[in-house]
């Protein structure tokens, strides 16, 4: 892989002109060029991933900027390590297995962290959960739209709500299809143990989305 | 089919995917499993119909920006490991190895200032010796000795004189072969010398001063000699030698000698 030199240089679609990328290129195929200095093949597969991995991260943190960071840094990673990857696996799973892990690192990296709640000095009684604050609405009743986006923002906050070690496994069957093989490696676990945490997190989501089933 | 099947294949079916026959027959008769696949595809399609996330417009150009700045110059890449000037693991190994060199250089520097001091004892062998504080009980022989035993601080003077003898002051003069074959002689007491090193710490460079007048007296002392040691802080220390012959003697009793030579000296 050629060396950058400037950031000029990395203008995807502008360093090698005469190369083309066909559409149907696979992305083994893709990484190849990639490796042997295409710069056009390493910005298609930027585009093939870039919403997919925004997504799932973003469901995996619930932070938006936080997920476009850490995207990026899954295919810093990729880039970097081309001359090393192994057309063992689906270059999917290769990808979001970077994903998770990075996502999964930040998740404790904030569990670390371990941010106060403003909420947590208005709780009423010792034990008691504390109350989350809701400023009153005073606009016009919702319409529709309004209960969808409510109905999204319930099913967000219930995914976040899980524990890590089931929100990536169902994040990645429900939301992103994945099969549940592509899952146990991805996740570099077994097959077994995806289906039952996927079974568990759906028990989990069940029983806090029954309002909205 | 049992209740653990149906569900089972409720948990692996695809979302769109049709119950099969069984399935389908064990639901029409299990009213909770009916429940239970209902609210499982209603909760699936739930999930799966989140509003998607689509990445910013600039997703690429931050992307090329972080690309190029990971390539910048001054970081050298060795496989898996990214080296850069400002890496903390460098910095650390470096301050670890320039600790350990200083560490081992001043071991050394150590070890052979303690051996210079162990081997150096200035002795000056002469005639301003006669006019030196300590004086030994008096004998026929003469042994001028002025030994300086000093360590880093300000030395330790150790004086020892012996009265001087009427034999040895009219044969003083001497060629200057024979006078340094004193010298030679008196190098090879050393090992005498190195027991009034009190504190292993001794002024380095010995220096031994060629005197017209200098000469070895082949007789000892037949009394013990006393040292009296003034060390840098004023301390005194009295101490008493005992008689010690070089040379050749012959041994009478009584622990009286006699020299074999003729002259007294060498």
């Amino acid at each position: 892989m050629s060396q950058l030199r400037s950031i000029d240089e990395l203008a995807f679609g502008a360093t090698v002109p005469q190369t083309i990328v066909a559409e149907s290129r696979s992305d083994h195929a893709l990484l190849e060029a990639t490796r042997a200095g295409c710069e056009d093949a390493f910005a298609e597969l930027v585009g093939r991933y870039r919403n997919q991995l925004t997504s799932y991260i973003y469901r995996m943190t619930n932070d938006y900027e936080e997920a476009v960071d850490l995207a990026q840094e899954t295919f810093v990673r990729v880039y970097r390590a081309a001359d090393r990857y192994q057309s063992t696996y689906a270059f999917s799973t290769y990808i979001y297995k970077i994903a998770t892990n990075l996502a999964i690192s930040e998740l404790r990296k904030r569990k670390r962290r371990r941010m106060v709640s403003l909420s947590a000095f208005f709780a009423s009684a010792e034990g008691e959960q504390p109350q989350e604050f809701h400023v009153p609405d005073e606009r016009p009743l919702q319409d529709a739209t309004l209960v969808e986006a409510e109905r999204q923002q319930a099913v967000a906050r219930a995914i976040m709500t899980l524990p890590e070690k089931y929100r990536a496994p169902v994040v990645l069957r429900d939301v992103e299809g994945k099969s549940y093989e592509e899952i146990a490696r991805i996740l570099e676990t077994s097959e077994g143990t995806v289906k039952s945490r996927i079974s568990r997190a759906r028990g989990l989501l069940r029983e806090k989305l029954r309002a909205y089933l | 089919m049992n209740c653990k099947e149906f569900q089972i294949e409720i948990e692996e079916n695809e979302t769109d995917q049709e119950l099969s026959p069984t399935a389908s027959a064990h639901a029409r008769e299990c009213a909770s499993c009916h429940r239970f696949y209902t609210e499982q595809r209603a909760l699936r399609e739930l999930v799966g119909k989140v509003t998607p996330i689509y990445a910013p417009a600039d997703f690429d150009f931050r992307l090329r920006a972080r690309l190029a700045a990971s390539r910048e110059p001054g970081r050298l890449s060795l496989g898996r490991f990214n080296f850069s000037p400002g890496n903390p693991a460098i910095i650390f190994a470096a301050s670890f190895a320039l600790l350990f060199a200083i560490t081992v250089a001043v071991q050394q520097l150590r070890s052979s200032h303690t051996e210079r001091k162990a081997t150096a004892v200035n002795m000056q062998v002469g005639a301003e010796a006669t006019s030196t504080t300590v004086a030994s009980s008096p004998s026929t022989g003469t042994s001028n000795e002025t030994q300086s035993v000093a360590d880093n601080q300000p030395p330790v003077k150790v004086e020892s004189v012996r009265s001087s003898g009427v034999n040895a002051r009219n044969k003083a003069r001497r060629s200057l072969e024979e006078r340094q074959r004193a010298l030679t002689a008196i190098n090879s007491m050393q090992p005498r010398s190195r027991a009034l090193n009190f504190s292993e710490t001794v002024a380095p460079a010995p220096i031994v001063l060629l005197d017209p007048e200098m000469h070895i007296p082949l007789r000892s002392p037949l009394a013990p000699s006393r040292l009296l040691v003034s060390e840098h802080d004023g301390t005194r220390r009295d101490v008493s030698l005992k008689p010690v012959s070089f040379g050749s003697q012959n041994m009478l009793p009584g622990r009286k000698t006699s020299d074999s030579s003729t002259t007294g000296i060498w």
